[in-house]
């Protein structure tokens, strides 16, 4: 199961596991969202490479206008992949 | 030639008398200790005297090539008849007396001799020497009757006189053959007690691991050795066995084993040393001789063997998980047969809590008991099975107590090695707990079956009590590692098989993927997680993070399939 919505303008929320094949239905929906957002990860259980993948695409398409991604509410278990990946060097990320 | 001083004696009666006295003579200077040299030429000389002959020679039977060969006269060029070839070959294949008055007048005379010595043969007399049981020993032959030809007589008294010399012949080349025997034994008890110094004497003392090696050489022969070493933090495993009997097996043996020590002390790597050492074997040994060796090294940090078998084989692998026993074979052809410039990579197996891995000589599988029937692997595996929860010193003993058994009083015929070792089993399941779960599951090659495999592997998790803290590892390692199958082996439609198994703590998971080329994960370069975005892309991320996650991790390539375990438990990460 694996939930993607943008209920305000600048915020997605993302629910339930993230992996190979949810990808491709997170990456169009992400790139269909203009500006700068945050993804409110709290209700995020799993993520695997193919959803970290995701989110550096969308990071690289906001840095090329001066942007950044913002992640919040990030579960100790997600923090530990994005520490290991070396994300939280790349993006903002804030625990839950 | 030799040839006899007395002239004809007249008188019939004396000349009996001379005759017997002569025989007894030699009887008695054969009965003292002699060389069978100096026993021919007794015996040469007493039928050239008691039956007036003014040459002869003597041939012995040499059983093992089937041949008559002379042995006196001592010729420069010596001769050899077959059995049932001209007159000396037929007279010991049918151990009979042959009496020809007249040479050149029998077409079975050879008459090759005369010509190449100058001596013209006119009579003959051939006679069997015949050792007890009718043993064939040789044949004494008696040329030129003085005044005449052989008579009945004289065939009656070569009888006798061959009858006294066969027997004693036969004793002193026994005697002979008992002396080089001896000698053969000695020098092979010698090379043992030099290979026997080379075994180590103490096993490695390893953390969580138990180990125990049996060795019962047979007697005086076989070439069997192992060796069981701590190097550089591994455990370095060798057991061989070089083909043959006695001493030269014993010392290729002991050539191999210290070479690979000295050239994993240099720092060689498995590889290199299996190559370096073969290609050294064959230049060393004769093209008929090769050694089997299974060489490998134990990491008792990662719990991997990792191992190549040159024709050593079937190997042992008891999976506590399953209760059961696998037998791999070898990996390759035994050292010293051709020369190789690479090898492939090799085999690794992940050694899992209560797991047993035995290498174990073909003395133990092969030993046939009375019956004719061999020991075979199943008894093998039946024995592994009772001792899994025992010490590997009870292992062993078992095996050598259950061949004992198993022979009937049948010999042992080759010699017998044995190389136990078991990782420490949980300590939780120490009484006689049950075997640990397993579930097992094929997959299409489809990156959709992932939805299917989470549900059956938290499925099997929720219902066997798998702490729920390392499920999201395992389940991300379970995918980086599927949706790289199915990526990077298009060409196949082989079912990707996912096996779980609780093991203490957590599991352990197997994938196996069939008809696909070598791709071993961990030799993708690692990624740089410094880098910044602009750098960075997610290809071989998965398997980073994969590694970082799991506790161990094996790959193995044999016969087209990639296998890779790994096992998760709740300790704390190594990050």
């Amino acid at each position: 199961m694996f939930e993607i919505e943008s209920p305000v303008a600048g915020q997605v929320l993302m629910r339930g596991r993230l992996d190979a094949v949810q990808a491709p239905k997170a990456e169009a929906f992400l790139d269909a969202v203009k500006g700068e957002i945050v993804i409110d990860l709290s209700g995020l259980e799993y993520i695997s490479s193919a959803g970290l993948g995701v989110l550096l695409r969308k990071h690289k398409q906001l840095s090329t206008t001066g942007g950044a991604l913002q992640v919040v509410k990030v579960t100790p278990h997600i923090g530990d992949i994005f520490k290991y990946s070396g994300f939280d060097r790349l993006f903002k990320i804030e625990k839950a | 030639m030799s040839s006899a001083s007395d002239a004809a004696l007249p008188n019939t009666s004396e000349l009996l008398h001379h005759r017997l006295l002569r025989i007894l003579e030699l009887t008695q200077k054969l009965a003292l200790p002699h060389d069978l040299s100096g026993m021919l030429e007794q015996v040469l000389e007493a039928g050239l005297d008691v039956l007036q002959a003014e040459s002869g020679s003597l041939w012995l039977y040499d059983a093992s090539n089937n041949v008559i060969n002379m042995r006196l006269p001592v010729l420069a060029s010596p001769i050899s008849v077959s059995v049932g070839q001209g007159l000396v070959g037929e007279c010991l294949a049918t151990n009979k007396v042959i009496n020809v008055p007249d040479c050149y007048a029998d077409p079975r005379f050879n008459s090759a001799v005369d010509k190449g010595t100058g001596f013209r043969t006119r009579s003959l007399l051939s006679v069997p020497l015949v050792g007890a049981d009718e043993a064939h020993i040789g044949v004494l032959q008696l040329l030129n009757k003085r005044g005449g030809a052989f008579d009945e007589a004289d065939e009656r008294i070569a009888v006798t006189l061959a009858a006294q010399s066969a027997v004693a012949l036969q004793r002193a080349q026994s005697v002979v053959a008992m002396l080089a025997k001896q000698r053969q034994d000695e020098e092979i008890a010698l090379a043992r007690d030099v290979q026997m110094s080379t075994l180590p004497e103490e096993l490695p003392a390893v953390r969580d691991y138990d180990f125990a090696v049996g060795f019962v050489p047979a007697d005086f022969t076989g070439g069997d050795l192992y060796d069981l070493v701590e190097i550089d933090g591994e455990v370095f495993i060798l057991v061989g066995d070089a083909t043959g009997h006695g001493i030269a097996p014993a010392l290729s043996a002991t050539q191999m084993q210290a070479m690979f020590r000295v050239a994993f002390r240099l720092g060689a790597s498995l590889d290199q040393a299996y190559i370096h050492v073969n290609n050294q074997m064959v230049e060393d040994l004769q093209d008929n001789k090769f050694l089997t060796a299974f060489i490998g090294f134990l990491n008792h940090e990662s719990h991997t063997l990792r191992y190549h078998s040159a024709g050593q084989g079937p190997l042992v692998h008891y999976r506590a998980a399953a209760n059961q026993c696998d037998f791999h074979p070898p990996t390759s052809f035994p050292v010293g047969v051709m020369e190789i410039d690479e090898v492939g990579p090799p085999r690794e197996i992940l050694l899992n809590q209560g797991d047993i891995f035995a290498v174990i000589s073909d003395g133990v599988f092969e030993y046939e008991n009375a019956a004719g029937e061999q020991f075979g692997e199943r008894r093998l595996a039946e024995l592994i099975q009772a001792f899994k929860g025992h010490s590997m010193d009870e292992l062993r003993g078992a095996i050598i107590d259950a061949l004992a058994e198993f022979a009937q009083g049948a010999d042992q015929l080759d010699d017998i090695t044995i190389v136990v070792m078991r990782r420490a089993p949980d300590p939780e399941r120490q009484d006689g707990a049950g075997p640990a779960m397993i579930m097992k599951l094929n997959c299409a090659r489809n990156i959709a079956e992932l939805e299917r495999i989470v549900a059956a592997t938290h499925a099997f998790c929720e219902e066997h009590g798998v702490v729920n803290e390392i499920w999201p590892d395992v389940d991300f390692a379970i995918e980086e590692l599927f949706v790289n199958m199915v990526k990077y082996n298009k060409d196949t439609v082989s079912e990707i098989e996912i096996s779980m198994t609780t093991v203490p703590g957590g599991v352990s998971v197997t994938l196996i993927d069939h008809n696909v080329d070598r791709f071993d994960p961990r030799e993708r370069a690692p990624v740089d997680v410094t880098l910044p975005a602009a750098q960075r892309n997610p290809g071989g991320l998965g398997v980073f993070l994969t590694l970082k996650l799991v506790d161990s991790f094996s790959y193995d390539y044999h016969d087209r399939t990639s296998t890779i375990t790994f096992s998760k438990c709740r300790e704390a990460r190594d990050v």
